[in-house]
């Protein structure tokens, strides 16, 4: 308690600059009040007829501790003194005002009081206080007993001197709430600013020491003067008030008309502010350097957007890894194929460099071109090539929307193709020879045959067949990528190939092989439900050589592939207009293109590579029972003959 | 934070080390000489029975007596002189105003007005009456008992000066208790222990 009240009424030590420009003041004013009591106690004193000179000397008498304090003491202590003071000048007046009005002069003390409360000290209150209380108990210690009646007098001096000290707790209070809350006003701010600048210390060491970029932007999209010094290392200093756009465009103009773009949108409000977010570039290139932005809306309490914290991360790094491994992955994907069926690998990448050169041409029309590039990413996608895949399927995309390819795409498809090819060869150096496949059964029986004396041109047959390649490989093949495909669109699919020892020439159907990836593709997109049967068979029928595709999905949907023909002016009237628009270029029943399926580019160029090889497709759907497609060519086909005159 | 005291300069400390014991002081006697009262002569007193004897005439035979005792050079003497001179007095009472020191205007007027004035000196009153202070007011009955013997009023200097009052409560014989005696010391050694620097 003692503690408390010692707390209350002794100020900080400290003295702020503020408090002692302010005492002194107030000191030098004080004392020129005092000093305006000589004149005006003189003339009390000749009203009240109690001595004009004797007021002229006891209130001069009085002034001498004010002036030396104020000249010679600090400004805290000489504020005590007139406390001290103007207690005196308060009896002074009460003497030198006897008569009817004395008991009034008593006021003057609860005045002085008040005053002294401008202080903002309650030590000086105190003063003030103590002064009256001793001044009047000592009357009872210095005047003569034998003289006066103490029992009838000692209640009069201490009531007198009891209201003065009632006063004084709430005079000291006041005092010092105005010290607290006026005159050390300083002290509160400079502590509150030590505690900011602390915080601001502590904050500017992470954020000198993370990887991050961090700053903030006003509601129009200035920067702010505060952030990371990574932000300023990566995209150059520039003054607060800057706005980001423009700083942005300056290292990547495109990020910066984007950003620009789609904060109008979000000072428009008239989207969500989070759609808005998500509509700002989220992932720049700054130079060399490879940036993900994220950003966080600062919302007032009526949720009213102040601004956005920016957070820019490298991910230079991180992205490279990820290329890094994603090529470790195709590679592998590559060594795969490679050991599991090199020939048809390889006739994937033969394949992959004839369309190379047409992508490359800049005389390619722009139907050639989207088949070109639609059948390399149907390919490249079989074979675990992702970033092929990504680049087609992005070049598809320009194509469609712009009506043309941009050299930086043609280039980027060309560049991702030549890495290809350099990890290709690399993985291929110790293993590049020529070599014939031969099945252990083919081998059996050819060796049978000519123990058991085979004629001369039989076994010269069977041994040039061995040349040509095994349909069962191939189907083997597209049963393969029929259930990856299905298994990346979430399906089970249950998929039957059937070769029936049938071989083909490999450069004569190269092409036709590739493309028929595209009815396989669109077979286990849409030809199947979640799970469903895909069967693939080659046979001969005759003099024919037959391939056939068959599902037990929920079969063509005629009526759509009408209407897109008609949308597209093709003839729809018979059965055989609708299946010669099916494999008309463009058209597709899918309303929205994928990386599987939906362009209506792939199914023209199977056509055309079975046109080229002397063959003719047929379709045979039957409402949710399923589709079969069968490609029929002459025998002659087989061994390559006929695709030289399909050509021509 | 501020500094010391103890750095400031010596001069100014024992200045005002010395100036504010001093003004404390001083201080405490002009407030005594406002609140504290002055010793009056005990009723008893033989001396001053004596004295009152004497100022008695043989035309106030029969009547009450009312001795005003007043100090020239005292505030409060001169405050209750004017009363008595602008007041309705009471009929049938003998008067008399003992003034110390010399105030002819007010020894004049109380006399226009009916008073006996009988002047003496402080060491007069001192000798004569046992008297150090003034104004006193002294109530003598016809038979020459003392039946009063105080001040003017209850508080210092105040305008309800009850001695009309004090003479007819005693003359419908109802006891009235002393008044305390506020105003001035007259004799030289009272003055010496109220006023020891002459301030007043």
């Amino acid at each position: 308690m003692l503690e408390k009240i010692k707390s209350f009424v002794v100020l900080p030590p400290t003295v702020s600059e503020v408090e002692q420009k302010y005492v002194d003041r107030i000191n030098k004013i004080v004392v020129i009040f005092f000093a305006l009591h000589v004149p005006v106690f003189m003339g009390v004193a000749a009203l009240c007829g109690t001595g004009v000179l004797k007021a002229f000397l006891l209130t001069s008498a009085c002034l001498v501790g004010p002036v030396l304090a104020w000249k010679g003491l600090p400004s805290r202590k000489a504020a005590l003194v007139n406390g001290f003071a103007a207690m005196c000048f308060g009896g002074l007046l009460v003497h030198f005002g006897q008569g009817p009005m004395q008991i009034e002069m008593h006021f003057y003390f609860f005045v002085l009081l008040g005053l002294l409360a401008v202080y903002g000290n309650p030590m000086v209150i105190v003063v003030a206080a103590v002064t009256v209380a001793t001044h009047h108990l000592l009357i009872y210690f210095l005047l003569p007993s034998s003289v006066f009646n103490y029992e009838a007098s000692i209640w009069v001096v201490l009531v007198h001197a009891l209201f003065v000290v009632l006063q004084s707790p709430a005079a000291a209070w006041i005092a010092r709430s105005f010290f607290d809350n006026v005159i050390g006003l300083e002290l509160i701010v400079q502590a509150r600013t030590q505690a900011l600048d602390q915080r601001n210390e502590d904050m500017r060491l992470i954020l000198d020491n993370c990887g991050q970029g961090f700053v903030t932007l006003d509601a129009q999209g200035n920067m702010s003067a505060e952030r990371s010094p990574a932000v300023d290392a990566w995209m150059g200093h520039a003054p607060a008030g800057t706005p980001f756009s423009a700083l942005l465009a300056e290292h990547n103009p495109d990020a910066g008309a984007w950003f620009e773009l789609a904060w109008e949108s979000i000072m428009d409000g008239f989207m969500l502010l989070e759609l808005c977010i998500s509509q700002l570039p989220s992932k720049v290139q700054l130079g060399e350097r490879a940036v993900q932005i994220t950003y966080t809306p600062l919302l007032d309490d009526k949720e009213q957007l102040t601004g956005m914290l920016v957070v820019l991360t490298d991910v230079t790094a991180a992205m490279a890894q990820a290329a890094a491994e994603e090529s470790q992955l195709e590679l592998m994907a590559v060594f795969g194929h490679l050991v599991n069926d090199r020939s048809g690998f390889l006739s994937f990448v033969e394949e992959a460099d004839l369309i190379m050169g047409r992508i490359e041409d800049p005389n390619c029309n722009r139907v050639e071109l989207l088949r070109q590039l639609h059948t390399l990413k149907g390919s490249g996608s079989l074979f675990g090539l992702s970033k092929l895949t990504a680049r087609c399927h992005e070049a598809e995309t320009q194509m469609i929307d712009d009506g043309t390819l941009s050299p930086a795409a043609r280039k980027g498809i060309v560049e991702s193709w030549a890495s290809f090819q350099q990890d290709l060869q690399q993985l291929m150096a110790q293993s590049n020879t020529s070599a014939v496949e031969l099945s252990q059964s083919e081998y059996s029986d050819t060796l049978k045959a000519a123990e058991q004396g085979a004629p001369h041109q039989e076994l010269v047959q069977r041994m040039q067949s061995w040349l040509l390649e095994p349909t069962d490989r191939r189907l083997e093949r597209l049963a393969q990528q029929a259930q990856r495909i299905s298994g990346r669109l979430g399906k089970d699919l249950e998929v039957h190939f059937e070769g029936n020892g049938l071989r083909l020439e490999p450069h004569a159907w190269r092409s036709f092989w590739n493309t028929m990836v595209h009815a396989l593709r669109n077979a286990a997109d849409h030809g199947t439900d979640q799970s469903g049967v895909l069967r693939l068979v080659t046979a001969l029928e005759g003099s024919s050589f037959v391939l056939s595709l068959s599902d037990n999905g929920p079969g063509v949907n005629w009526e759509q592939v009408r209407q897109k023909a008609r949308e597209m002016g093709l003839p729809s009237e018979t059965q055989a207009d609708l299946q010669e628009a099916l494999f008309a270029d463009g058209l597709s029943t899918r309303e929205f293109a994928t990386e599987t399926s939906g362009r209506g580019v792939g199914m023209s160029s199977l056509k055309e590579a079975t046109v080229s090889l002397g063959g003719r497709i047929e379709i045979e759907s039957v409402p949710q029972q399923g589709t079969t497609m069968r490609f029929i060519f002459p025998h002659t086909a087989m061994h390559g003959q006929g695709a030289d005159r399909a050509a021509a | 934070m501020d500094a010391p005291f103890s750095k400031s300069p010596a001069w100014v400390r024992i200045s005002l080390g010395i100036w504010a014991p001093m003004l404390l002081v001083v201080c405490a006697f002009l407030l005594s000489s406002h609140l504290l009262t002055l010793p009056s002569p005990e009723v008893e007193d033989p001396a001053l029975q004596a004295a009152v004897v004497t100022v008695r005439k043989q035309e106030d035979t029969g009547k009450w007596m009312a001795i005003h005792v007043l100090y020239a050079d005292c505030k409060c003497s001169q405050g209750v002189a004017k009363y008595l001179v602008s007041s309705e007095r009471p009929e049938g009472v003998a008067e008399k105003l003992i003034l110390v020191g010399e105030d002819a205007a007010m020894a004049e007027q109380a006399a226009a007005m009916g008073f006996e004035v009988i002047q003496t000196t402080p060491e007069g009153l001192s000798e004569d009456w046992h008297m150090q202070a003034a104004p006193l007011l002294v109530l003598v009955d016809p038979a020459n008992q003392l039946q009063y013997l105080g001040g003017y009023t209850d508080r210092k200097q105040a305008a309800d000066i009850r001695d009309v009052a004090i003479l007819s409560s005693l003359q419908q014989t109802k006891s009235v208790p002393a008044l305390p005696l506020f105003g001035c010391a007259v004799s030289q050694s009272l003055q010496r222990a109220v006023d020891p620097f002459g301030l007043r």
